[in-house]
């Protein structure tokens, strides 16, 4: 690689240590919008993030112009912000490993080599699939194909390349009756090649989202109050992520904003649950290294019910006094690894779905299929969600659809009201968003088995 | 920037029309928790790319603006062009760039702030969080400077530029006490350095943070609730910004549409988008296709006067633009609000409160973004609120749903504006006191 250059030179400046990340990315999308082609785009970016270490200051700078001269300068800002921290801050990193390797994801044909012409043809049938039915009002369906390529290297002897490349369809269904409008948006994303697409039904897909919206227009919400609650693997997976996920994240630990901090050892759910992070897994997103260049492998956070790890990245590690997990990431060579999630997801039990509604004479079984999503505070342990059109169940048997479901509540008293953990594992991940935090979006995985939970409050109502 | 080759290039591959717009982006951002993690400079082009071969169009971004990457760029808009399938609503790329005259959104000061000031802020912000009340620190937070340079143009040979800075500030304190916590999180976010005040931001979070330690959860029922106008304009931006879009509504995906002239809202409802109020986030002298900003109401008291427009949905109406238009990541463009305001009242807050027997003023939501803008379900949490009663606050309560119709709210909930606009995120609004709301709790 041609910036062997920078981390000698970055030496031979003072710096204790130096990190580059270099990358090369390359998001392709085609959209097709009620019926006609309404865009379609080719987005590369190439660039290089240096990072620097100077007497106990992190400093930070990156570029997209990769000729000598502007590298050069990048690497005097990153140690001049790297002065000016250390006078307010010390960071300490743990131990690097040596390490070289080249990793690539499991693809079988090169998605950015299939010709535009099959891709527009793909989308464009697979959005005329949906109109089904003359509550159809709109639909909006969205092929993508996203190729990322990382470089880190540091002075302290990582080398290591990830090729990553994902694809994935998108399909926004509205339905309208009756003066009332619904909307229900969901996604399929592998890490794959175009393989994946081609060996998916998506006209199917798009004709049962359809389905879904125009029943669920004419569906009522729930009465607001608390349930016995049957979750799917979606939802448990992005609770997870959401709720629990980022207050397991060093940093915030580290600096109390999580409800975590201190609790290492303690009961935090019931015993039938047991959650992981993982950077390799079936379905989830491919980080078999972080962008610091630390392999990836399964972290045990939650192991039945107890509280056993922290996620970490180098810096975290080093302030909690515990083992590097793997997990500094960062969305793009602008940006600095921050800790994240990699694949978080809820190992399965031994029950079947039909057993987990059999105790249940009043409930919901909440569905993740035309979800929008979650916040939460971490620090409090709050969530809210909008889940997609759901089911009612009564005496044991899934009954009427409801729409509009919201769910709310402190994370530790859903994950200590599991009393229920189905065997059917599902993992996913989206080449359409990803987990924000601190202005940072990175791909990760989550998912988990059906499960059963006690209570729960349920919002919607309107 | 050098820019001029652009056109010249996408002409010689062969495109008919089409424009463009650069942007240089230079960011000094600063992320701490109870001390300062890191500063990064990060510096960087996007070229965004429209063309046109008859009806056929496409669209490329890139971050490279070197002759070869501009060169790869316009060959590639035009290649994916000439396979894409034809829009029969295309009409042509934009004309009549120009700007209209926008002060108060580029501060030299902030531009050439150095690290050491920036960090100096920082310090301000968390020591203020730290000598609010003891037991009290800060836990997260961000200082985000931005400078940009944008250059839009089109093959006619019109070329526009704009610049602007922007500056925003974060923080988050946190107050244990045996057996309970308590995390609080408010901003800044302003286009100049002067009305950026981190010690004043960092102490009332932390006098917020030690006095929420004793919030409880309130009974499910109906309270009159009185939103913070950064909360009321965190829900508009969601609620409003794609239903009044133009887009939306041609596509068949907001509930207003073919509904212009109707009175949806309460009489005391004006909001206007206004892309020229001097300061103001969203301000600018064009939109992203070079287009003058300017004022458009779009409720005026009550009634839907128009939507939105960028220079594709106008032609479709045989029509102008707005001023509207967004670029997006892809390169296309999408009407949206430059500045949503709503107009404000002339209540205070106090006097708000005095008017309330029982109900719940609302400090902070999460979880908004979840509404439903296509149904008009609105749905968002409270995490931070005062319990009202008898027209005085009574307590601190946290974590109740609001959830219900947004338009219904507006429409016949809607009992009183406060004076004062608040910001969240190019969107203004006073305090709103609603009637009698659902609110969902454990």
């Amino acid at each position: 690689m041609e910036f062997d250059w920078v981390l000698e030179e970055g030496a031979r400046l003072g710096a204790d240590y130096v990190s580059l990340l270099y990358q090369e990315t390359v998001y392709e999308s085609f959209t097709a919008d009620n019926r006609n082609v309404r865009e379609i785009s080719r987005r590369r970016a190439k660039g290089l993030g240096i990072q620097v270490l100077r007497g106990g200051g992190l400093g930070f700078a990156s570029t997209s112009t990769l000729d000598k001269d502007s590298i050069s300068r990048c690497l005097k800002k990153a140690l001049a912000t790297a002065s000016a921290v250390k006078m307010v801050s010390e960071t300490k990193l743990t131990e690097a490993k040596p390490v070289e390797d080249r990793a690539v994801s499991r693809f079988k044909i090169d998605p950015l080599e299939v010709d535009f012409q099959d891709k527009i043809d793909l989308v464009l049938k697979a959005n005329k699939a949906a109109f089904v039915d003359p509550r159809v009002k709109s639909a909006t369906t969205r092929l993508a194909v996203h190729y990322d390529r990382r470089i880190v290297k540091s002075t302290e002897g990582v080398d290591v390349e990830v090729k990553c490349f994902t694809t994935g369809l998108s399909h926004l269904a509205v339905a309208y009756e009756a003066g009332v409008m619904e909307r229900v948006l969901h996604q399929r994303a592998e890490v794959a090649g175009w393989e994946f697409i081609q060996e998916s039904d998506w006209e199917a897909f798009t004709t049962d989202l359809s389905k879904l919206a125009c029943k669920a227009v004419s569906c009522k919400t729930p009465p607001p109050g608390s349930y016995t609650v049957v979750v799917d693997p979606e939802i448990i997976g992005i609770l997870l992520h959401e709720a629990f996920g980022h207050a397991s994240e060093g940093d915030l630990v580290a600096s109390g904003a999580s409800i975590l901090k201190g609790r290492l050892g303690e009961k935090v759910a019931s015993k039938l649950v047991t959650v992981v992070d993982e950077g390799v897994v079936e379905g989830g997103y491919f980080v078999p290294y972080d962008d610091e260049g630390t392999p990836k492998r399964r972290t045990v956070v939650v192991d039945k019910g107890v509280l056993r790890s922290f996620l970490t990245s180098r810096t975290t590690a080093a302030e909690l006094g515990i083992e590097n997990t793997g997990n500094g990431r960062c969305q793009d060579f602008q940006n600095i690894p921050i800790v994240r999630q990699t694949n978080y997801y809820m190992l399965p039990g031994d029950m079947s779905f039909e057993e987990l509604l059999e105790d249940v004479g009043f409930g919901i079984y909440i569905r993740g299929v035309g979800a929008t999503g979650g916040q939460v505070d971490p620090g409090m342990g709050t969530f809210t969600f909008s889940v997609g059109p759901s089911f009612m169940i009564r005496n044991g048997e899934l009954a009427e659809m409801v729409r509009g479901v919201v769910i709310s509540g402190f994370i530790l008293d859903v994950l200590k009201g599991v009393d229920a953990v189905a065997a059917d594992l599902r993992i996913r991940t989206s080449i359409f968003g990803g987990c924000g935090k601190d202005g940072q979006i990175v791909r990760v995985g989550f998912g988990g088995p059906h499960i059963r939970v006690r209570r729960m409050t349920i919002g919607g109502g309107g | 920037m050098e820019t001029s080759h652009i056109a010249d290039r996408l002409i010689r591959f062969g495109a008919e029309d089409g424009d463009y717009m650069v942007t240089k982006s230079d960011d000094l951002i600063i992320d701490f928790t109870d001390k300062i993690r890191a500063i990064r400079f990060t510096s960087g082009y996007t070229v965004y790319i429209r063309v046109s071969v008859g009806k056929h169009v496409g669209f490329y971004t890139s971050n490279d603006l070197s002759p070869e990457g501009i060169e790869e760029a316009a060959k590639t808009a035009v290649k994916i062009a000439e396979v894409s399938p034809e829009d029969p609503y295309w009409v042509g790329a934009p004309r009549g760039l120009g700007l209209t005259d926008v002060e108060g959104i580029y501060d030299k000061r902030l531009a050439e702030l150095t690290p050491d000031e920036a960090v100096d802020m920082v310090k301000s912000a968390m020591e203020g969080v730290s000598t609010a009340k003891p037991g009290v620190r800060p836990v997260r937070g961000s200082l985000r400077i931005n400078v940009r340079e944008y250059t839009i143009g089109n093959l006619n040979g019109e070329e526009v530029s704009r610049r602007g800075t922007s500056i925003f500030i974060y923080i988050s304190g946190r107050a244990e006490e045996p057996g309970r916590s308590a995390v609080y999180t408010d901003f800044q976010n302003s286009r100049s350095l002067d009305r950026i005040k981190p010690y004043e931001l960092g102490r009332e979070v932390g006098l917020k943070t030690y006095e929420f330690l004793d919030a409880e959860a309130v009974s499910t029922g109906l309270y009159d609730l009185i939103l913070d106008g950064r909360v009321a304009a965190s829900i508009f931006r969601i609620m409003l910004s794609q239903a009044v879009s133009a887009d939306a509504v041609q596509m068949g995906r907001s509930p207003l549409a073919g509904k212009v002239g109707c009175k949806l809202l309460s009489e005391n409802i004006t909001f206007v988008d206004d892309g020229t109020v001097p300061g103001y986030v969203g301000s600018k002298p064009c939109d992203d296709e070079g287009i003058p900003v300017r004022r458009n109401v779009i409720f005026d008291r009550g009634v839907l006067k128009t939507y939105l427009y960028d220079t594709y949905t106008a032609n479709k109406e045989n029509r102008r633009s707005t001023g509207n238009a967004h670029r997006s990541v892809g390169a296309s463009t999408v009407p949206l609000p430059n500045n949503l305001i709503l107009n404000p009242g002339d209540y205070t807050l106090e006097e708000m409160v005095e008017d309330t027997s029982k109900g719940v003023y609302v400090l902070k939501t999460i979880g908004e973004w979840l509404s439903n803008p296509v149904s008009g379900f609105l749905n968002a949490t409270v995490t931070h609120g005062y319990f009202i009663s008898n027209g005085s606050i009574a307590g601190r309560v946290k974590g109740a749903v609001i959830g219900g119709d947004f338009y219904q709210l507006m429409n016949v909930k809607v009992v009183g504006l406060s004076k004062e606009l608040y910001e969240s995120m190019s969107s203004y609004s006073p305090h709103v006191k609603f009637e009698k709301v659902q609110l969902s709790s454990k």
